[in-house]
């Protein structure tokens, strides 16, 4: 299946949340990328005080090496390498939204301020394709748990967009639909490449 | 050869594509063509277009999408004509098609078809065949936005509101969009990066003002129909066009504002964030959201026109719930002022360090500063910023299209290349240079050089003419006094009169730029007084009468005149090439060999053709003097100069000799430029057109871009700031100033003679000339009115009342000024020498007097009483100044000029003061500064000004008690003479916490609370009385004991005071940290009833510190009297663990937080001081032990029920024990034999806080199976109970289960008493065991039973059924016979009562009691129940 439509999986660090839905669409063959808002890539660390951060663009063949060389145990008990070893089998390396220049018609986000940032970014850049592209965010909590929940739903949600014809007019009933079937409200807006 | 390689390749792509059946492999073709031919040789696009054009018939719906996408990418990459036509042919098909995709996509191309048809029509607005175009552009748009409107489907409405949102802005920029595209690019050549003017500008607004105006009504429309109806897509995109048009174009945002801001009031829509959004659908609060940006958006531009509305603005944002939006855009508004601010004062400081180092060289472009004298803010804008300014503020902040500000290397680089050719004296080089030059450039150019232009018109007008008349003795009255702008009391008062004309002018003709003008002031609404779209294509570009019957004469603009004055066409140096003159006077630094005379005055030089054959200024070392060409009887023309008197002087004639030394009388020379410049300037009329000539040259005309890119205003200001560098340049301008300080003198006296009529005189002059920084001439009138009302008021009655006050008053003139006392006082007589210089002092005009008159009428001021100039003329002036300055938001002058007055009157000053605290706000931290500053400097008022300060930081506003708080902290505090003041105020203030029957009460803090009672409705509230005192404690920790003293009261006090109580002992104890001296004392002695502050102080202060020794013996001591184990909680990370051990009977007693907190210090690494250390359990190892208390001694003092709710505690607290340690902790456990008695409930509840561990469970589970834990009776209840509360995830392990266990969960006897499972769970098991889920193989034994579990349910449904049944017909059977009518509810229930009846059958007796002794049993069930109901 080639999908119509391009999806963006847009999360704080291109690294759970936005992955673990990237690899979902993907495996059904939407035409899916992914990305990430802050400023640097970050994970946990041993401590709160000290998490792990990396620049976007490393490869996350050259995350997990530097996770496994700090502490192998710790990220293997909270699960950080294995996420990691995921998206190494996804793409190459994390991407930031601010810096893309490719135009996406869903963009879907998993937190409320990421969505405000994708917007502001999307509203900084001068309009000149005249592309509308819907913007969605699904509230999602970082989590390995709340992410593995919350990919199905995108990709429910996409899958609804997917069969309208012209999603402009079919995104509010989707929206309505994803919260009958999952109980997760969408909030949704449209900003224009 | 690329090229034909290029269109090889499309042709063969082209032809596959058509031979093509399949739709999705057309569509791959076409988009390989598309690259083809748009993107890598758009030149292409006009040969293919005709042929795929066609393609608009194809069935298959993906090739009409393509069409329409390409063709939109066609025009925005390619807009020739020859494709712009093509296209419009095109989409007028698509626009038809039945599928809205197709349609969609049509209307966005439409966008770039008009983008490049107005582009191209700028280009060459004569072009009938591009006027054509236009023409069938507009149509073709119009016929698109109709279609959108009455279309079914919101994806076309959608693109149709992009559209006319698009339109709106096109066609109201104040330039025409730039063109990309090879093919424009190399038919403009050097053009192409200069914005040009919109075409027929006024025809487009009209069409511009019909599609905003049907935006409003779309809008109108969605927003009536009212929640639920309307389309909530098209509704958000709606908003974002309106706000986005209103924050691009300010003129119209009054218009779209009303809208959105009923929308917000009556819409009933909510942003996230607000709780009304919660029961919500995702649409009404997308809705909700997109208003929330607009509106935020809208505040944050901080455009003039949105800064009115603003209070609005943040009232409907109120309404849609987003006040915390409303909070940041304000805040985000504050801050970027604060950043201009702060980069303006850095910026004028640097210009002072490099004017202090360079005092000889002259100033920079714009020439804002001379001798010392700041030239008006507007002018330095515009030298600065000047199109910004015009596209920003006039015409609608187009960012697009607003002209560039030469940067400063660019314009150096320029200045440089005219001097060069100026001293080869290559006239026609100058003029070819000057004409390539970008207009902006040549507008920086002219900018620069705006000091050499001449101070007023030249003696003699003769040799003027006015433009669009053939009479050159015409000039209007408008004309000559706008190209006169000298503000009328800056003109010197002997100077010549301006020479005005007799005749009335014949009325201008309306010419281009000034159309432009009209539709910029206009604020677009301009459809009313400009000809329809036909008819305003067809007008002259330039200058040139327009049909008269196609315009209606708009108003008069304000700034510039319509006419322009040039000098008369003989004098010009040519027509052809017009150079402006005012570019052939060289500024010292732009010319190479010009150094020599760069600390020269400033030098004027002849225009070019006096430069052929003379050389004249390119001999170095020449004298200064000599480059003076037009003395005061000069004037100096585009053919060079001459002596007005005598006529012309030939073009290339040798110069006139330099002109005598200025005389004395201050005439201000005319400096041989001619004024029309300053007309042109102004945007008034085109710089290429030739003096009365009704047609421009064709060659010049359309080719270039012939306006300047200043807006009519910006011109306009321009034009009024020209004169003012030259009368500051001027030679004379000391006697110039003196005179005119002479004539402030004279009108301070006045003012303070009669101050009824001549104080809003004054009033007006000292706000008009006041500088924020250093006050300015403002401040020196103000302070030379205040002077002269306050001598008048000691002339007539200050004498006696001064010498009365003397004693009293005297030397308090500043802190640390008090030794002075008797010196002053030894000058009593000093009034009468004050009284008598002052009157001497009002013939002085220079500054170093004057200050000396401040100084000396100073200590006269000091002996005064504050209350002395009540409602007195002079506290009359005083208020009506600050009020005036606060009005018109002028902070640092309020400030300034409080510090600079004579004398300041207690009740009025004092209430003005306070009324800038209640504004709140910068105005609030501006009177805080001020009482600051009167404190230290004005001691009458030092009682007064410190009496606000501590009023304001016990107020109610927060914002302003912080600042309060801070300025008594950090500053006032440190006086010794106001400390004992401050502190009686703090502990005032912070008894009002303690009820009355037991505080201190007292009157001098804030009266307006608190309640007698001491009861606060917030902790909000009761925190204003002890926010002061708790800061002072952080720089006067003495005063520790007194907030303990308060805190013993805490039991009877209110809980908001308690409240506040303990937040300020963290605060303090965090300021004071571990070490405090203070804090120990307090632990070791405090006052009864203290205790819970004291602790609180003490975990405050360890936090993430180490705790000291004596700091933990002086808490140890206090536990061992007292048992109370909280104090021992926060230091348990500085004990040893056999302390600790011993110490956790006692500290598994603690609850909620407290608890929480002693086990993350117990299991995780704790950052102390900035080390590490590693924390004394790990956090599995802490679990275990909570489980098996008799591992570490502890099995005999903890009761079951605390450790069971510390283990629950623990596993609530994920960040002290993540899943992998409950996993660790598990794992552990499972391996003891017997089992942990809280095992199998710490295994129910990681489930339920870490789903995750489901399958590390079920593989615990199948060992436990393996190792018979259906002996453990307590523990098998469990088992089975997080079997059945786990849905199916467990079953697989009872399948599993040996059948005579098996047997006895799922079909137990009546007389049972081992645990078993409900029945709905062993017929879901049976259900699972025959399911394609289930992995396990059932043996046959299990499935037999199995299978007996599911025949008893069938039998028990039949029965029920049946019974149901019977029910129901013995009901209707009744019914028949009921004659009361009330048969149906009958029947309704005992329906209802038989199926309820049905359910509890089968369960009946099923269950026995639970065992008494079993600790897994009621409190285990009901944290299962309720943590899995919660999920």
């Amino acid at each position: 299946m080639v999908s119509k439509n391009r999806y963006a999986m847009v999360c704080a660090s291109n690294m759970n949340r936005s992955m673990e839905a990237h690899a979902l669409l993907k495996k059904h063959e939407f035409d899916v990328g992914s990305y990430g808002v802050g400023s640097h890539v970050k994970l946990p660390g041993p401590n709160q005080k000290s998490p792990n951060s990396y620049s976007f663009g490393t490869p996350y063949k050259e995350i997990f090496a530097d996770l496994a060389k700090k502490d192998s145990d710790l990220y293997t008990r909270n699960g950080l390498l294995r996420m990691v070893q995921r998206n190494m089998e996804v793409k190459l390396a994390p991407e930031r939204f601010q810096d893309c220049r490719e135009a996406y018609d869903i963009i879907v986000t998993f937190e409320e301020r990421v969505m405000d940032q994708v917007v502001d970014d999307l509203n900084r850049r001068p309009q000149q394709l005249f592309r509308p592209a819907l913007v969605v965010n699904l509230d999602v909590k970082d989590s390995h748990e709340e992410a593995a929940l919350a990919a199905p739903h995108a990709l429910r949600l996409c899958t609804l967009v997917e069969a309208a014809e012209e999603w402009e007019d079919e995104i509010e009933a989707a929206v309505e639909q994803l919260f009958l079937e999952t109980g997760r409200r969408a909030i949704y807006t449209i900003c224009f490449y | 050869m690329a090229l034909d390689h290029t269109r090889a390749n499309a042709v063969q792509i082209l032809n596959e594509a058509k031979l093509c059946q399949e739709g999705n492999q057309k569509v791959t073709l076409l988009s390989q063509l598309s690259e083809l031919v748009v993107r890598k040789e758009p030149g292409l696009s006009p040969e293919f277009i005709p042929d795929l054009v066609v393609l608009q018939l194809d069935s298959f719906l993906g090739v009409r999408k393509w069409l329409s996408t390409f063709l939109g990418e066609a025009c925005s990459q390619c807009p020739s004509p020859t494709v712009l036509e093509l296209t419009t042919g095109g989409l007028a098909g698509l626009l038809q098609d039945s599928a809205p995709g197709v349609v969609k996509q049509a209307l966005f191309s439409c966008i770039h078809l008009i983008r490049g048809a107005l582009g191209q029509l700028a280009l060459n607005p004569m072009n009938e065949e591009l006027i054509s175009l236009m023409e069938n552009v507009q149509k073709i748009a119009s016929s698109a936005v109709s279609i959108s409107v009455t279309h079914k489907n919101d994806s076309v409405k959608v693109a149709g509101v992009k559209l006319r949102e698009n339109m709106v802005l096109l066609f109201t920029a104040e330039h025409a969009p730039r063109l990309p595209g090879n093919v424009l690019r190399s038919s403009i050549s050097s053009c192409s990066d200069v914005p040009l003017k919109l075409p027929s500008a006024a025809a487009l607004a009209q069409e511009a003002d019909a599609q905003l105006r049907g935006l409003l009504d779309m809008f109108r429309q969605q927003q009536q129909a009212g929640q639920g109806v309307s389309s909530g897509t098209l509704l958000i995109v709606l908003i974002k066009a309106l706000s986005g048009i209103g924050v691009q174009r300010p003129g119209l945002l009054g218009r779209l504002l009303p809208s959105l801001m009923l929308l917000a009031k009556e819409g009933g829509y909510r942003a996230s964030g607000s709780e009304e959004a919660v029961p919500l659908r995702g649409g009404e609060v997308s809705v909700g959201n997109a208003l929330r940006l607009a509106l935020s958006s809208i505040i944050r531009s901080r455009i003039d026109t949105s800064v009115p509305w603003r209070d609005r603005i943040v009232e409907a944002l109120g309404h849609i719930g987003a006040e915390d939006a409303a909070d940041s855009s304000l805040k985000y508004i504050q801050r970027q002022e604060y950043k201009e601010q702060k980069a303006s004062k850095s910026r004028n400081r640097q210009e002072s360090a490099e004017a202090e180092d360079q005092p000889n060289k002259r100033p920079k472009v714009g020439g804002s500063l001379t001798n010392g004298i700041a030239a008006p803010a507007e002018a330095v804008s515009m030298a600065l910023g000047h199109a910004t300014c015009a596209g920003g503020q006039l015409t609608g902040g187009s960012e697009v299209n607003t002209p560039p500000v030469t940067s400063a290397s660019d314009l150096q680089q320029v200045m440089t290349l005219l001097g060069a050719i100026l001293a080869t004296g290559d006239r026609t080089m100058l003029a070819a240079f000057i004409s390539n030059l970008p207009v902006s450039a040549l507008a920086d150019v002219v900018i620069h050089h705006m000091p050499n232009l001449p101070l007023g018109p030249p003696s003699s007008l003769s040799f003027m003419h006015v433009v669009g008349t053939s009479a050159t003795s015409n000039i209007s009255t408008a004309t000559t006094s706008n190209t006169l702008p000298v503000p009328q009391h800056q003109r010197p008062p002997h100077a010549p009169p301006t020479q005005r004309p007799v005749s009335t002018p014949s009325p201008p003709p309306v010419t281009w730029q000034q159309t432009q003008h009209a539709r910029l002031q206009g604020g677009y609404n301009i459809s009313s007084t400009y000809p329809p779209y036909s008819s305003a294509y067809r007008q002259p570009p330039y200058g040139g009468p327009p049909p008269q019957a196609a315009y209606t004469q708009p108003p008069p603009p304000p700034g510039p005149p319509p006419n322009l004055i040039l000098p008369p066409q003989s004098v010009l140096p040519s027509q052809q090439h017009p150079v402006p003159p005012v570019l052939l006077a060289v500024p010292p630094a732009s010319a190479p060999d010009m150094t020599a005379q760069q600390h020269a005055p400033p030098a004027y030089l002849p225009s070019a053709a006096g430069l052929v054959g003379t050389a004249f200024v390119t001999k170095p070392g020449m004298d200064p003097g000599m480059e003076r060409v037009g003395g005061p009887n000069t004037q100096v023309t585009g053919a060079g100069s001459r002596s007005q008197p005598q006529g012309h002087q030939k073009v290339g004639t040798s110069v006139a000799p330099p002109p005598p030394a200025p005389p004395a009388a201050p005439h201000v020379p005319s400096l041989g430029l001619p004024v029309p410049q300053l007309g042109w300037l102004s945007g008034s009329a085109p710089r290429h057109l030739p003096l009365g000539q009704p047609a421009l040259p064709k060659d010049i005309r359309p080719t270039a871009p012939t306006a300047l890119p200043l807006s009519a205003t910006a011109g306009s200001a321009l034009v009024g700031s020209g004169p003012e560098p030259l009368l500051l340049a001027s030679e004379q301008l000391a006697e110039l100033r003196r005179r005119a300080e002479f004539g402030e003198l004279l009108l301070a006296r006045m003012a303070a003679s009669d101050p009824k009529d001549v104080g809003q005189l004054m009033l007006d002059h000292v706000v008009k000339e006041w500088k924020d920084d250093t006050g300015g001439e403002g401040l020196q009138v103000a302070e030379r009115w205040l002077n002269a009302l306050f001598v008048e008021y000691i002339t007539e009655h200050g004498q006696q009342k001064t010498t009365s006050e003397l004693p009293s008053t005297s030397g308090e003139r500043g802190l640390g000024h008090d030794d002075k006392a008797d010196k002053k006082g030894k000058e009593s007589g000093i009034k009468e020498d004050a009284l008598k210089k002052e009157v001497d002092a009002l013939n002085l005009v220079t500054n170093d007097e004057r200050h000396s008159l401040s100084t000396m009428l100073a200590p006269v001021a000091s002996t005064l009483s504050s209350t002395a100039l009540s409602e007195t003329p002079y506290e009359e002036a005083l208020l009506l100044l600050l009020n005036e300055l606060w009005r018109l938001e002028r902070q640092e002058a309020v400030k300034l000029l409080l510090l600079q007055a004579p004398c300041l009157t207690l009740p009025g000053t004092v209430n003005f003061l306070q009324s800038l605290i209640d504004h709140g706000g910068d105005w609030a931290s501006v009177a805080l500064s001020a009482a600051r500053s009167l404190i230290q400097e004005r001691p009458p008022f030092r009682s007064a000004a410190l009496d606000l300060v501590l009023q304001a930081a016990a107020g109610l506003v927060p914002e302003t008690r912080s600042k309060a708080v801070r300025l008594v902290c950090n500053q006032l505090i440190r006086e010794p003479q106001l400390e004992a003041a401050i502190v009686q105020f703090a502990s005032a203030a912070l008894s009002r916490l303690v009820p009355k029957s037991i505080g201190v009460s007292s009157n001098i803090i804030p009266s307006e609370v608190p309640p007698s009672d001491s009861t606060f409705s917030s902790q909000e509230e009761a925190t204003r009385f002890c926010e002061l005192y708790s800061a002072l404690c952080v720089v006067r920790p003495a005063l520790l004991e007194g907030l303990a003293e308060a805190a013993a009261h805490s039991g009877v006090m209110d809980p908001a005071a308690t409240s506040a109580l303990q937040t300020a002992a963290v605060t303090i104890a965090r300021a004071l940290g571990v070490k405090s001296r203070e804090l120990l004392s307090l632990v070791k002695q405090h006052p009864a009833g203290s205790e819970h502050v004291v602790r609180t102080m003490v975990d405050a202060a360890v936090n993430g510190e180490v705790p000291t020794v004596e700091l933990v013996e002086a808490c140890r001591c206090w536990y061992l009297q007292s048992q109370d184990v909280k104090i021992m909680a926060p230091l348990v990370v500085a004990l040893p663990r056999a302390e600790v051990l011993s110490l956790m009977p006692h500290l598994l007693q603690l609850q909620g937080a407290n608890i929480r907190s002693l086990f993350k210090k117990l299991a995780t690494p704790q950052i102390l001081s900035g080390s590490t250390i590693e924390p004394m359990f790990s956090p599995s190892e802490l679990l275990v032990a909570l489980h098996c208390p008799e591992e570490w001694g502890g099995l005999a003092d903890v009761s079951p029920i605390v450790l069971r709710n510390a283990i629950s505690e623990a596993l609530h607290a994920p960040e002290t024990f993540p899943q992998q340690a409950l996993a660790a902790a598990i794992s552990k456990m499972e391996g003891r034999s017997p089992l942990p008695q809280l095992f199998m409930r710490t295994v129910i509840l990681a489930v339920k806080s870490a789903p995750t561990l489901r399958g590390f469970v079920s593989e615990l589970l199948s060992r436990l199976v393996s190792k018979q834990i259906w002996l453990d009776k307590a523990q098998w209840r469990g088992f089975l109970m997080l079997v059945e509360n786990s849905d199916r995830t467990f079953f697989s392990v009872l399948l599993q289960l040996p059948k005579p266990v098996l047997e006895a969960c799922i079909l137990p006897s009546p007389t049972t008493t081992e645990p078993y499972l409900q029945e709905h769970t062993a017929i879901k098991l049976a259900l699972f065991a025959s399911s394609a889920e289930n992995p396990v193989q059932v043996l046959s034994p299990i499935q037999q039973l199995l299978d007996m579990v599911l025949a008893r349910y069938r039998e028990a449904t039949a029965a029920a059924s049946a019974a149901v049944d019977q029910a129901v017909a013995a009901v209707a059977e009744e019914a028949k016979h009921d004659k009361n009518g009330s048969s149906c509810s009958l029947l309704e229930s005992s329906a209802l009562e038989v199926a309820e009846n049905l359910d509890s059958n089968l369960g009946i007796g099923r269950r026995d009691s639970p065992d008494e002794t079993d600790i897994v049993d009621d409190d285990l069930k009901e944290d299962f129940e309720v943590e899995f109901n919660d999920d």
